[in-house]
């Protein structure tokens, strides 16, 4: 039975994947991300949607970045963007799937919603329709993104769960984005010039003065 | 190069030059710096205009210029996280979770103002670097290990910009959700942010500290800011490109 329902979701994946590669091939111009692609299926058929199982990095990017200088790994925009004052932030996340990356991130299985689907139909090369994505437990909160496309583009993205306090959809276009990734701590034995951490109380604290004069006299 | 540390507003204060012509006297200055802060912001002096300003003897109109803009910077830092940087708790004002970032910042200015290009000044674990070092590279940031201080577990090259880290290591539970009244009920272990200037970086980590979990999105949501957050399972989620994260 688990076995079953382990293909199932196997198989499931793959035709997920491949329906997204096949779009991102169509689609160039779009995301630019060296991050895998958001893997989504449609809402027409019943069938619950699905995300690949395997390493999870969860990306997200501002709706507010309106300069095209995009590709730009992690900082995109912060030219524009440094003075975010605005409290009506807005943001997106997509859970995505990671292929190739060269950090040590660590394999996570994504909970699904309904893991019983038999059949998944992947969406078109960029077949128009609405598309829903799979709820995701992103780490920080569950997350489902609905994905518009008309005349074979994204037109739209929209955050059906996203863990903000003050829930609501929100909006996102398809620029750069910063992206989270994951790894298991260790010590590093690099010098450093600086240390950055919490301030410390009495044994710790006393352990982290020591430690800073040990590096300012280094 | 030139460095020191000491001890002011009850937290490790390091400053590094690495500028040729530095001189003690700019040390100097900056501690200056430190003290009067403590002199004018620390909640355990009963002559500061914190405490006097809670004690009622001062009133809000009646406050410095520049103890206006500290409480001005408070209140929209407490807007834009809604309400997880809350300086108000019991009826009374504490600041000092913006006062210790907005002191290395402007600690750092005192170094810009005397033309000291590039610098480090660190205190209680955070930070403001700026110019690279002298030697050209960015400057090695090590992030903390919360559960073994004396390691680090990330190196960030930072050739300019404010590293904050908030954790559970800090001093009691002094991070706390204003809008979960309680126990710190968090699984983070510690948040390091990276951000253009120390004052965002300080308070934009003690905010997403204390809403933990949903902390993460909400700094990913920023995309000038970068973060390396480490859980009690001992993983780390961080901003691609963090160890090498530049700020302009």
């Amino acid at each position: 039975m688990l076995h079953t329902l382990r293909k199932i979701l196997l198989s499931t994946a793959l035709v997920g994947l491949f329906a997204l590669y096949a779009f991102q091939q169509r689609q160039q111009t779009g995301i630019t991300s060296p991050a895998g692609v958001a893997v989504l299926v449609p809402t027409q058929p019943s069938s619950p949607p699905v995300l690949a199982p395997g390493s999870t990095s969860i990306t997200s990017r501002p709706s507010a970045g309106e300069d095209d200088e995009d590709n730009r790994e992690g900082h995109a925009g912060s030219e524009n963007d440094g003075d975010d004052d605005d409290s009506e932030w807005s943001a997106a996340q997509s859970t995505t799937t990671t292929a190739n990356r060269a950090t040590t991130t660590l394999p996570t299985v994504i909970p699904t919603t309904a893991a019983g689907a038999s059949t998944t139909q992947a969406p078109g090369s960029g077949r128009d329709g609405v598309y829903l994505g799979a709820t995701a437990n992103a780490y920080w909160g569950d997350v489902q993104v609905q994905v518009t496309i008309a005349n074979g583009q994204i037109t739209d993205v929209q955050f059906v769960t996203y863990p903000d306090h003050r829930s609501r959809s929100v909006s996102i276009n398809t620029r750069a984005m910063p992206i989270l990734v994951q790894e298991a701590i260790a010590a590093q034995s690099a010098q450093v010039d600086i240390v950055s951490g919490a301030t410390d109380t009495s044994e710790a604290f006393i352990h982290s003065l020591s430690t800073a004069l040990a590096e300012a006299a280094a | 190069m030139i460095a020191r540390t000491w001890i002011d507003m009850g937290m490790p204060i390091t400053v590094r030059i690495d500028d040729p012509d530095a001189s003690e006297a700019d040390i100097d200055a900056v501690a200056a710096w430190f003290a009067a802060v403590n002199d004018r912001y620390s909640p355990f002096l009963p002559e500061s205009e914190v405490c006097r300003l809670n004690a009622g003897t001062l009133r809000r109109d009646e406050v410095s210029a520049e103890f206006a803009h500290v409480l001005d910077a408070c209140e929209r830092a407490r807007i834009e996280t809604g309400g997880a940087f809350d300086i108000t708790r019991h009826g009374a004002i504490d600041p000092s979770g913006y006062v210790k970032g907005w002191a290395i910042g402007r600690a750092s200015d005192v170094l810009i103002e005397r033309g000291r290009r590039h610098h480090v000044v660190c205190a209680g674990g955070d930070l403001q670097a700026v110019g690279g070092r002298g030697d050209g590279q960015p400057w090695q940031v090590g992030v903390r290990n919360p559960f073994h201080h004396d390691q680090t577990v990330k190196v960030l090259a930072i050739p300019a910009g404010g590293v904050a880290t908030s954790g559970t290591a800090a001093r009691g539970d002094h991070i706390y959700d204003p809008r979960r009244p309680g126990p710190l009920v968090t699984d983070l272990a510690s948040i390091t942010v990276v951000a253009p200037r120390i004052e965002e970086a300080d308070l934009m980590a003690t905010a997403a500290f204390a809403m933990g979990r949903d902390g993460l999105a909400f700094i990913a949501a920023r995309p000038h800011l970068a973060i390396y957050a480490i859980t009690n399972d001992g993983v780390a989620t961080y901003t691609e490109g963090v160890s090498t994260h530049a700020c302009r």
